[in-house]
C-alpha cells in the first residue's frame, strides 16, 4: 500500500510491522510524531504492545533494557539532548547485548539551543557500542525498522541498533512510501528468541560487573560481534529484497565512483542532493561520484576503500564537527584510506549545522573546485565550514555571511 | 501464619556476596528474597549490593537478577514487568523487586521512582537506607541525618557533620497515592518481612523503606548491626509505619523513647556531637512524633 | 628498586601503612616512591593488598608487585606457608603480625596487635609493622616514618602511634639481642600498659575513617582474578551441599573452568555461581554450644550472609553434639551478629588463629 507519509510516520509504520512488545519513549522534537503514532496504534489495537510513559529518556532506555532482559522485542525513540541524556544507558544496552532498536531524529545539540537537524548528537556517541545506520529517505526509514531488528537480533550480532533520520529533512518531510503487509513483514522478521534473558527454570544473573581479568573478553566480543554485522547486513538485505522487492546496497552505496575523479562522501538525507548533482554533472561529462555511508558503525573500511581507490580527490560532507578537531566522519574515512595506503587528498566540508541548508550550488562547487584543484594545484584547506570560510561557497550563494561577518 | 524465623523459606537466594561483615543492607536483601521466593526477579543499581553481589564469575543471586544504571532501578523494573507481561511469561507468584540504597532512591533515582509510582507499575521497590553513599566511601546523601559525619560532611571546627535533615521519602512516596508504602528496620525483621509479604500480595507499585545500618560507615562494631537497627527505632529517630488506601498507620507507638544520646554515642559518625546538637535532634524527633500521633492512626502507646 | 607487598584485611590500615612508608621514603633527596592499593569489590574484612615501591629514580611501572623484597602480613591468618614464598624475591623477608614463630629464617614475627593494644588500647597492627620495617630495612629511618605519620595523619593520632613505633623498635632491638637470626619474636611487655582512654577513642578514628578507602568501590582488596589462587586450597575440597542442610535453593561453589567463548558474548550467566569462598575474611569464628542452643533461630534469621542454616532432623538424631542450626564456615565472615543475637549465649566467637592451631 502506498501512502504519503513523513519520515516519523514511516518509521512508526515500520516499527508497527516489526511487532515490538514493549515501547518506552519520552517526547522530544522532532521525534514526537513517531511516539504519537505508536501510541495511537497501541490504543487502537493495531499494535499489541505495552506502551510505557516514562518520565525521561534515561528511563526510556532503561525500561527497554529491563524489557529486553525478559526476551521482549523493544523500541524507543529520541533525539539530540534526549539521546545525550540517555547516553549512560547506551553502554548498558550494548554491553548487555540487548538488541533494542531506537530511532534517533538527528538534531543539533545545545548550546545555542536549536531544534533543527544536524548529526552532532549521534556522531558524538559512535563509541557507545550501537550499530548506527543513517537513512536517506522515508522508505528507507520504514524498511530499516524491519531490517534493524533482523540485524540486531541475529545471534551472531546481538547488538542494539540506532536508526538515524535527519530532523525535519526526513522526520517532518512527506513523501510517498510503500507500506508492506503484516504477513510479509512477519515472514521476513520472526519472533525474537534469545538465551540472553531471565529464565524461571534456570535463573540468570544479568548485567554484572567483571574485573580486569575478565572485562577485556566481554569488550572484545562486543567489538568482534559488531563487526560480524558487516557479514550479516548483505544476507538480510537479500532476504529483504526477496520479501519486499527492494534491494539495499550494503553498508555503503557507491554511485558512479568507478571512474570518478572527485567523490563526495556523505550520509543521511543530504545524499539525495549529492546524488542529483552527480547525475547532472555526469550528463555534462564530468566524472564525479557519491559514496553514501549507510552504516557508520560497524565502520565499513573495506567498502569505503574499494569505492575510493581510483579517485583523485575526496570530500567528506557532514553535518558535524568534533570541536577542536574536525568532522568525525572525516576522521574515520581518513583512517580507512591511510590503513589501505591510499594517498588521495581528502577535504572535510562541514555544513548543515543547526539546520542550515546545504545547497545544490555548494555541492556543485565542491565537485568543480576539487576537480580543478587537481590541475591548478590551488590551495584548498582540508577542513572548512560551508557558509563561513569554505572555498566551496560560490560568492553569489553566500547570502547570510558577509566578509565582515567572518569570525 | 506469621512470618518469622521458623516459617520463612530455607532458601538462601542472596549468598556468598562480598559485602562487609555485619552488613545491614545484605541482611535486608537476604530477608526480603526469603519472603519473595525463588520466582522473584531482582534489579539493583550501582551500589554496595550490586558491586558485592554480581562480580563475574561470582554471581550471588540464586534467583533471576540484574544490575541497572544507577538512576534507573524503577524504570528497569518497570521494563522487566512489562516485558514479562507482554510475552505472557510472568508467573503468578513472581514479584519484580528493585533494591536500591538511599542515594540510589532519594537522590539520583527519585525521578524514575516517581515515574513508576505515577504509572502504578506492578513492582516492589525496596530502599535499603544506610544513610550515605557507602559504596563510594561514605559520602552524604539526602537521607544522611543531621549531624552525621561523612567524608563529604566532615566534622570540624566550622561544621559538625551533615547540616541537612533526612529527606522524608516515606511521605514523598505516599503523596503519590501509591497503593502501599511502609517503613521498616533490619533490627525488626519479622515486621519487615511481614511488610514484604503484604506488599507482594498487592497489585500496583509498592515501596518499603528499610533502615539498614552500615558498620563501616556508621562507625560501630560489626556485631552490633541489629542492635543499632533496633536502637534507632526504640529511640524514635526512625518509626515503623504503613501507608495503604490513603491512610497512614503507625505500627509502634512507644510510651517512652530509649535514649537518643545513647544511640548516637554508639556510632563514630556522631561522636563529635555536642549537647545542643543532641537536644536539637531530640526536638526534631518530638515534633515528628507529635505530627504522626496527631495525623496518623496509631495504636495506643505501649 | 625495593618493593613491599602488604597483606591485610579491609579496614586494618594496610594501605595507610603502604602510603606512609612511601611518604617517608620520599623525604630523602633523590628517592622516589609509589604507594597504591589493589582495587576490587570486596569489602571491609576481605583480604586485601597494598604496595610500596621505593627507588633512586622515578618509577614508571605502576602495576602490582608480584614478588617483593618485603612481604608484610597484618593478619597472620592470611599467611599461607609455603605458597607465601612465591611472592618473595631471593633474600627477601616476610614480616607477620603474630605471637607465634615459624621455623624459617625468612619469616619474622612481630606482635603488632599486642604492641598496639598496649599503647592504644586497640589492636591496629599497621603502625607497628611500619616501624618494624625500619628495623629490617635501612632505606627508611624510624624518624622519617614518624615525620610522615605526623605530616599525613590527624594530629590526635600522633602521640599514641609514635609510642607504638618506639615500642616496636625497642621490642625488635631486644629480640635481636636475644637471638642472632631472623625468626625471633619481638614481644610487647604486657605489664607496661599505658594506653589512656583518650587514645582508645582516637584509635577508633583510625579504624573508622582516616583511611579514605575504608569502604568503597575503591576498597583495596586482594581479590582480582590473580588472587583466586589464594582460594585454591579452599576449592580443592568443596562441600557446600552439606547433608546436614535441609534441601534448599542456594548459590553453589564451583570449580568449573569457563572459557570466554562461553561467557563473553553477553552479560547473562547462570545465577548463584560462586568460585571463591569468604572464609578467608574471618578472624573470629562463631562456635555453637549445642547443649545451650534453644533452637530459637535468631542467629539464623539475622545472619547477613545466610551462613547459618537449619539442620535436618536426621542429622540431629545421629549426632550427639548437633542442634537446630549449623554454620557454613566456607562463607561465614565472622561478624558475630549471631553471637550477639543469641539470648542463650550458646554461640561464642573464637579467634581463628586459635582454632587453626588446635
Amino acid at each position: 500500500m502506498k501512502r504519503f507519509l513523513s519520515g516519523d510516520e514511516a518509521c512508526a509504520e515500520g516499527v508497527r510491522l516489526a511487532r515490538p512488545q514493549v515501547i518506552s519513549a519520552y517526547p522530544i522534537t522532532p521525534q514526537t510524531v513517531v511516539v504519537e503514532r505508536l501510541s495511537s496504534m497501541v490504543e487502537s489495537g493495531a499494535l499489541d504492545a505495552e506502551y510505557i510513559h516514562v518520565e525521561s529518556e534515561h528511563s526510556a532506555l532503561s525500561c527497554a533494557i529491563g524489557a529486553s532482559a525478559t526476551g521482549a522485542r523493544t523500541f524507543t525513540a529520541t533525539s539530540s539532548q534526549g539521546l545525550l541524556y540517555m547516553a549512560e544507558c547506551l553502554t548498558y544496552a550494548s554491553g548487555g547485548r540487548f538488541p533494542i532498536v531506537m530511532m534517533n531524529a538527528n538534531r543539533s545539540t545545545a548550546l545555542p539551543w536549536n531544534i533543527y537537524g544536524d548529526q552532532r548528537d549521534s556522531l558524538s556517541l559512535l563509541d557507545h557500542g550501537w550499530i548506527q545506520v543513517y537513512v536517506e529517505n522515508n522508505q528507507e526509514a520504514l524498511d530499516m525498522a524491519l531490517m534493524a531488528y533482523a540485524l540486531g537480533e541475529d545471534a551472531r550480532v546481538s547488538t542494539p541498533v540506532m536508526i538515524n533520520l535527519d530532523g525535519f529533512a526526513l522526520t517532518h518531510t512527506y513523501e510517498s512510501v510503500e507500506i508492506p503487509d503484516q504477513d510479509q513483514a512477519d515472514a521476513f522478521l520472526p519472533a525474537y528468541t534469545t538465551d540472553n534473558r531471565f529464565d524461571f527454570d534456570h535463573p540468570k544473573n544479568i548485567g554484572y560487573s567483571a574485573g580486569p581479568a575478565y572485562n577485556r573478553y566481554f569488550k572484545y566480543a562486543e567489538h568482534a560481534d559488531m563487526n560480524r554485522a558487516l557479514e550479516v547486513i548483505p544476507e538480510i538485505e537479500e532476504r529483504f529484497n526477496t520479501a519486499f522487492g527492494r534491494q539495499y546496497p550494503g553498508a555503503v552505496e557507491a554511485v558512479s565512483c568507478e571512474d570518478a575523479d572527485v567523490v563526495i562522501v556523505t550520509l543521511g538525507s543530504v545524499a539525495g542532493l549529492v546524488r542529483d548533482e552527480v547525475r547532472s554533472l555526469r550528463e555534462q561529462g564530468v566524472h564525479v561520484g557519491l559514496l553514501k555511508i549507510r552504516y557508520l558503525r560497524p565502520f565499513p573500511y573495506a567498502a569505503i576503500v574499494a569505492a575510493l581507490r581510483s579517485c583523485k580527490a575526496v570530500a567528506v560532507l557532514e553535518k558535524d564537527v568534533s570541536f577542536g578537531a574536525e568532522g568525525t566522519v572525516y576522521t574515520n574515512v581518513n583512517s580507512a584510506l591511510f590503513q589501505a595506503g591510499l594517498t588521495v587528498p581528502t577535504y572535510n566540508v562541514i555544513g548543515g549545522l543547526g539546520g542550515d541548508d546545504i545547497t545544490a550550488d555548494q555541492i556543485r562547487t565542491v565537485y568543480t573546485k576539487l576537480g580543478a584543484a587537481e590541475q591548478n594545484e590551488t590551495e584548498i584547506p582540508n577542513v572548512s565550514f560551508l557558509g563561513i570560510d569554505s572555498v566551496f561557497d560560490a560568492a553569489d550563494t553566500s547570502c547570510s555571511i558577509s566578509n565582515e561577518g567572518r569570525l | 501464619m506469621g512470618i518469622n524465623a521458623k516459617t520463612i523459606s530455607d532458601n538462601e537466594l542472596f549468598f556468598g556476596h562480598k559485602a562487609c561483615a555485619g552488613c545491614g543492607g545484605a541482611l535486608a536483601v537476604r530477608a526480603a528474597l526469603k519472603v519473595l521466593g525463588p520466582q522473584a526477579i531482582a534489579a539493583l543499581p550501582a551500589g554496595c549490593m550490586s558491586a558485592t553481589g554480581f562480580n563475574f564469575p561470582d554471581l550471588c543471586f540464586a534467583n533471576n537478577a540484574m544490575i541497572t544504571p544507577f538512576a534507573a532501578t524503577a524504570s528497569v523494573i518497570t521494563g522487566i514487568e512489562a516485558g514479562l507481561r507482554a510475552q505472557g511469561r510472568k508467573p503468578d507468584d513472581a514479584t519484580v523487586v528493585g533494591f536500591a540504597g538511599d542515594g540510589g532512591t532519594a537522590d539520583i533515582g527519585l525521578q524514575a521512582l516517581s515515574g513508576a509510582i505515577d504509572r502504578n507499575d506492578d513492582v516492589l521497590y525496596i530502599c535499603y537506607d544506610n544513610e550515605a553513599y557507602m559504596n563510594t566511601g561514605i559520602q552524604k546523601s539526602s537521607l544522611t541525618p543531621f549531624g552525621a559525619r561523612t567524608t563529604t560532611t566532615p566534622a570540624g571546627s566550622h561544621h559538625r557533620g551533615c547540616l541537612t535533615q533526612k529527606k522524608n521519602m516515606f511521605e514523598i512516596v505516599a503523596a503519590h497515592g501509591i497503593p502501599y508504602a511502609a517503613t521498616a528496620s533490619v533490627g525488626y525483621l519479622n515486621d519487615f518481612m511481614r511488610k514484604v509479604k503484604h506488599a507482594a500480595s498487592i497489585h500496583g507499585t509498592k515501596y518499603i523503606h528499610v533502615i539498614a545500618p552500615c558498620p563501616t560507615g556508621w562507625g560501630y562494631g560489626v556485631d552490633a548491626t541489629v542492635e543499632i537497627a533496633r536502637e534507632i527505632v526504640d529511640c524514635g529517630l526512625w518509626y515503623l509505619a504503613e501507608y495503604e488506601q490513603g491512610s497512614f498507620t503507625l505500627n509502634r507507638n512507644p510510651t517512652e523513647f530509649a535514649s537518643v544520646e545513647q544511640y548516637l554515642k554508639h556510632q563514630g559518625r556522631f561522636k563529635h556531637l555536642q549537647d545542643e546538637d543532641i537536644a536539637s535532634i531530640e526536638q526534631q524527633r518530638d515534633a515528628k512524633w507529635e505530627y504522626m500521633r496527631d495525623c496518623w492512626t496509631a495504636p495506643s502507646r505501649a | 628498586m625495593i618493593e613491599f607487598l602488604w597483606h591485610g584485611r579491609g579496614g586494618q590500615g594496610a594501605f595507610t601503612a603502604a602510603r606512609l612508608l612511601g611518604a617517608a621514603a620520599s623525604t630523602s633527596k633523590g628517592t622516589y616512591a609509589l604507594a597504591f592499593p589493589s582495587f576490587g569489590p570486596e569489602r571491609r574484612g576481605a583480604p586485601m593488598r597494598a604496595f610500596t615501591k621505593i627507588a633512586d629514580r622515578p618509577i614508571g611501572d605502576r602495576s602490582a608487585v608480584t614478588q617483593a623484597d618485603y612481604v608484610i602480613y597484618l593478619d597472620e591468618t592470611l599467611l599461607q606457608v609455603p605458597s607465601c614464598f612465591d611472592e618473595l624475591k631471593p633474600g627477601g623477608i616476610i614480616l607477620v603480625n603474630a605471637q607465634r614463630t615459624w621455623d624459617d629464617d625468612r619469616i619474622i614475627s612481630i606482635d603488632a596487635d599486642g604492641i598496639s593494644q598496649q599503647c592504644l588500647g586497640r589492636p591496629f597492627p599497621n603502625t607497628a609493622c611500619l616501624a618494624a620495617l625500619t628495623a629490617c630495612d635501612l632505606s627508611v629511618s624510624l624518624d622519617q616514618v614518624k615525620d610522615a605519620f605526623c605530616a599525613y595523619m590527624p594530629k590526635k593520632l600522633h602521640k599514641g602511634n609514635v609510642s607504638v613505633m618506639d615500642a616496636t623498635v625497642q621490642a625488635m632491638k631486644e629480640s635481636l639481642v636475644l637471638s642472632s637470626h631472623h625468626g625471633t619474636l619481638p614481644h610487647a611487655d604486657t605489664n607496661d600498659a599505658n594506653a589512656s582512654s583518650k587514645e582508645l577513642c582516637d584509635a577508633g578514628d583510625l579504624d573508622f575513617a582516616s583511611d579514605g578507602s575504608a569502604s568503597s568501590e575503591q576498597v583495596p582488596t586482594a581479590s582480582n582474578a590473580v588472587t583466586h589462587a589464594n582460594d585454591a586450597r579452599a576449592l580443592s575440597s568443596i562441600d557446600t551441599d552439606s547433608p546436614h542442610r535441609r534441601p534448599q535453593i542456594i548459590p553453589q561453589l564451583t570449580t568449573d573452568t569457563i572459557a570466554p567463548v562461553d561467557y563473553a558474548h553477553s552479560t547473562c550467566y547462570k545465577g548463584g555461581h560462586l568460585t571463591v569462598r569468604n572464609a578467608g575474611w574471618r578472624n573470629q569464628r562463631p562456635i555453637i554450644d549445642a547443649a545451650a542452643c534453644t533452637g530459637c533461630l535468631q542467629c539464623y534469621l539475622y545472619c547477613p550472609d545466610g551462613t547459618i542454616f537449619k539442620t535436618t532432623d536426621e542429622f540431629r538424631s545421629q549426632a550427639s553434639d548437633a542442634c537446630a542450626v549449623a554454620i557454613d564456615y566456607d562463607f561465614c565472615k565472622g561478624c558475630g551478629i549471631c553471637a550477639h543475637m543469641c539470648k542463650a549465649h550458646a554461640i561464642s566467637m573464637v579467634p581463628e588463629k586459635e582454632v587453626t592451631s588446635r
